[in-house]
């Protein structure tokens, strides 16, 4: 008995402090902005404890660097063998560990799963408010060359279960010399959007309300992604109507607009290039192909593009960058802070809607292309 | 005396800014000259390059309406892998009323051969028929840097521009879809780069730049420097006649941002 109390009380001790360890290391990754964080440990080794940890960032839009941060901060806290599980929107895609500063990944096992299943809370989401400059700009006509749409969208993506969330924006208008939207205040994008794997580098995306671009309706998206694969494919349907707000009033078109996509999409894993061709019905019902090339820098994305389709032929290209400052606000439980991800493209002909697609940056087909873990260490 | 002391004071502050971070370009954004292109530079980090660039009414390209004017060149140019860079450049114009953007223009440079495997450096430019811009240029180009001592290198730059390019002849003006068709770019006044052009440069540890070229028209000359890593300066001096210049900037796309790093400090 008196050799026991001891070894007792050593125990108690040893797993508080290692406890202790473990809210301070959900600590320091919620304060950088980590979220789901969700810290469970793995196994034991000669080395200490091997811990499996979910992150999400939102605010950065390359996970090889939320990663690296994630791992960092475990390495200032003493935990060497940490593994992370890389979330969207709450769903695990795979599993990632830095060795001799490479990452390797690998597929997490069903009852690792299971943990993070069990242990998914919605309240360890923020409330996040982002700030989104929305710009559209009508180059060319000779009596006002450059005619433009500005406005501020204050969105704001609140997750509600697993995979699911709602968008819901206030549009801030501040100029538009460009249509007849009026320049009052008025509902931005709102839309309800669930993802969700099916299978195994299957996964899917249906989405519901008010979208970018002035479109509403409903959006399916399915795509084979393998994540340690250079290979993608994808399709996308979506019914939708055009809508916008004219002075004091609302304008909604029927629902009767068709768009039909197939993608596949290509890796080069060393030159960060992927090369992509959607094909079938845009919308507006306009059919055809376009052929896009991607490169992918540490936080900025660079396109290229040409589309042949019925209504006629055209080029340009798109970017997507981080805005600047970032983080504004940041607490426990909200953060205030500018887009990670603001797109914007540019295509040479702006007669007619020539193999045009909607809510690009909500498309798993875009916002996926970076969590292709052949990309990680080629940066 | 006084004025000699601010000039050495001047020059030496000046001297502490230059950088050898990238070589002298031409008023399009392509590695080159004063207005010739050449097929080497000394990049190697990933970036994407703006630049505004001048050019006085009596050596102006754009021939809009037959009329000319002086002239502003917005270029961006980007090099997603390192065989080929795509340049995209809006020409305004200053007072050309009806102008609507400007003449926008889209080139890709393909870098073939370079001087530390094949000897010489060569490289090709071509413009796809998007549209009939005034600087529409095919040329391919061929270039060998010289050392002649540890701090300076001399680069002979030789190219030639086809006098034709391709172009889409516009539907509604012909009964007979002719589609793409080669037309001489004089046709539309179209003079830049048309036939043999060469120059010669001379560089000065990577860091201030001199050239004298040939451009098929006139003969320029140029002096350019890069200061803090990321801005270029460069005089130019068309025909020996005209004084003129053209500011770059470029941003770096290969570090990660400085907020994500440090986020948690």
């Amino acid at each position: 008995m008196n050799k026991l109390l001891p070894g007792i009380i050593f125990l108690l001790f040893y797993t508080s402090v290692i406890a202790q360890d473990v809210a301070e290391l959900r600590a320091a990754l919620y304060a950088a902005g980590f979220e789901q964080v969700l810290i469970s440990p793995m196994r034991s080794t000669s080395e200490g404890i091997v811990y499996m940890t979910s992150v999400e960032h939102r605010g950065i839009n390359n996970p090889a660097e939320a990663v690296r941060l994630a791992n960092s901060i475990s390495q200032e806290l003493g935990f060497n063998q940490n593994k992370f599980v890389l979330l969207y929107k709450g769903q695990a895609l795979f599993e990632s560990t830095i060795e001799h500063q490479s990452i390797r990944t690998a597929d997490f096992s069903d009852t690792d799963a299971m943990d993070l299943f069990r242990k998914f809370s919605v309240s360890k989401y923020r409330f996040n408010v982002v700030i989104d400059p929305d710009i559209q700009i009508r180059f060319g006509y000779f009596e006002n060359p450059i005619q433009s749409k500005i406005g501020v969208l204050i969105g704001s993506d609140i997750i509600l279960a697993r995979g699911l969330s709602l968008f819901a924006g206030l549009m801030i208008p501040i100029q538009n010399d460009l249509d007849s939207e009026s320049n009052q205040l008025k509902l931005g994008p709102t839309f309800f959007e669930y993802f969700t794997p099916l299978a195994k580098n299957h996964y899917t995306q249906l989405s519901v309300g008010l979208f970018h671009n002035n479109r509403y309706g409903l959006d399916f998206e399915y795509r084979f992604f393998p994540y340690d694969g250079r290979l993608s494919l994808g399709f996308r349907y979506a019914k939708t109507g055009f809508y916008y707000f004219p002075n004091n009033s609302t304008f909604f078109d029927p629902i009767n607009d068709n768009l039909i996509l197939g993608n596949i999409e290509f890796l080069l894993p060393k030159e960060r290039i992927s090369i992509s061709l959607d094909f079938g019905q845009f919308l507006e019902n306009d059919r055809g192909i376009r052929f896009s090339v991607f490169k992918q820098y540490k936080n900025i994305e660079v396109g290229f593009f040409s589309t042949a389709t019925v209504l006629g032929n055209t080029s340009g290209f798109n970017f997507t960058i981080p805005l600047v400052p970032g983080k504004l606000i940041r607490s426990k439980s909200i953060e205030l802070r500018t887009n990670d991800s603001f797109r914007w493209e540019y295509s040479y002909s702006n007669e007619g809607a020539i193999g045009r697609e909607f809510n690009a940056t909500r498309t798993i087909k875009n916002n996926l292309r970076r969590f292709n873990s052949n990309l990680f260490n080629s940066y | 005396m006084r004025f000699a002391t601010k000039f050495i004071f001047f020059s030496l502050v000046l001297f502490g800014c230059l950088s050898n971070a990238y070589g002298q370009i031409n008023f399009l954004g392509k590695p080159g000259l004063v207005r010739i292109p050449k097929p080497s530079s000394i990049d190697k980090r990933d970036n994407i390059q703006f630049q505004v660039a001048y050019l006085p009414v009596e050596y102006a390209i754009n021939n809009f309406m037959n009329r000319k004017s002086n002239e502003f060149f917005y270029s961006v140019q980007l090099r997603p892998l390192s065989w080929v860079s795509v340049n995209f450049v809006i020409t305004r114009p200053t007072d050309i009323p009806r102008i609507g953007i400007g003449d926008r223009h889209l080139d890709l440079q393909f870098f073939i051969l370079n001087q530390k495997k094949y000897g010489i450096n060569l490289s090709a430019i071509l413009s796809p028929p998007l549209a009939a811009s005034f600087i529409d240029h095919n040329s391919i180009v061929i270039s060998r840097n010289i050392a002649i001592s540890n701090s300076i290198s001399v680069e002979p730059v030789l190219g030639y521009g086809l006098e034709v390019h391709l172009q889409e002849l516009p539907k509604k003006a012909n009964i007979y879809d002719m589609g793409y068709q080669w037309i001489a770019k004089s046709e539309r006044g179209n003079y830049y780069l048309s036939g043999f052009f060469g120059g010669l440069q001379v560089n000065l540890e990577d860091k201030v730049f001199l050239a004298a070229e040939y451009d098929t028209q006139y003969i320029n000359v140029g002096a350019s420097a890069i200061i803090f890593k990321k801005i270029g300066l460069q005089v130019n001096y068309f025909d020996l006649k005209a004084l003129s210049g053209q500011i770059s900037y470029r941003v770096y796309l290969d570090k990660s941002l400085k907020r994500n790093m440090k986020a948690y400090e």
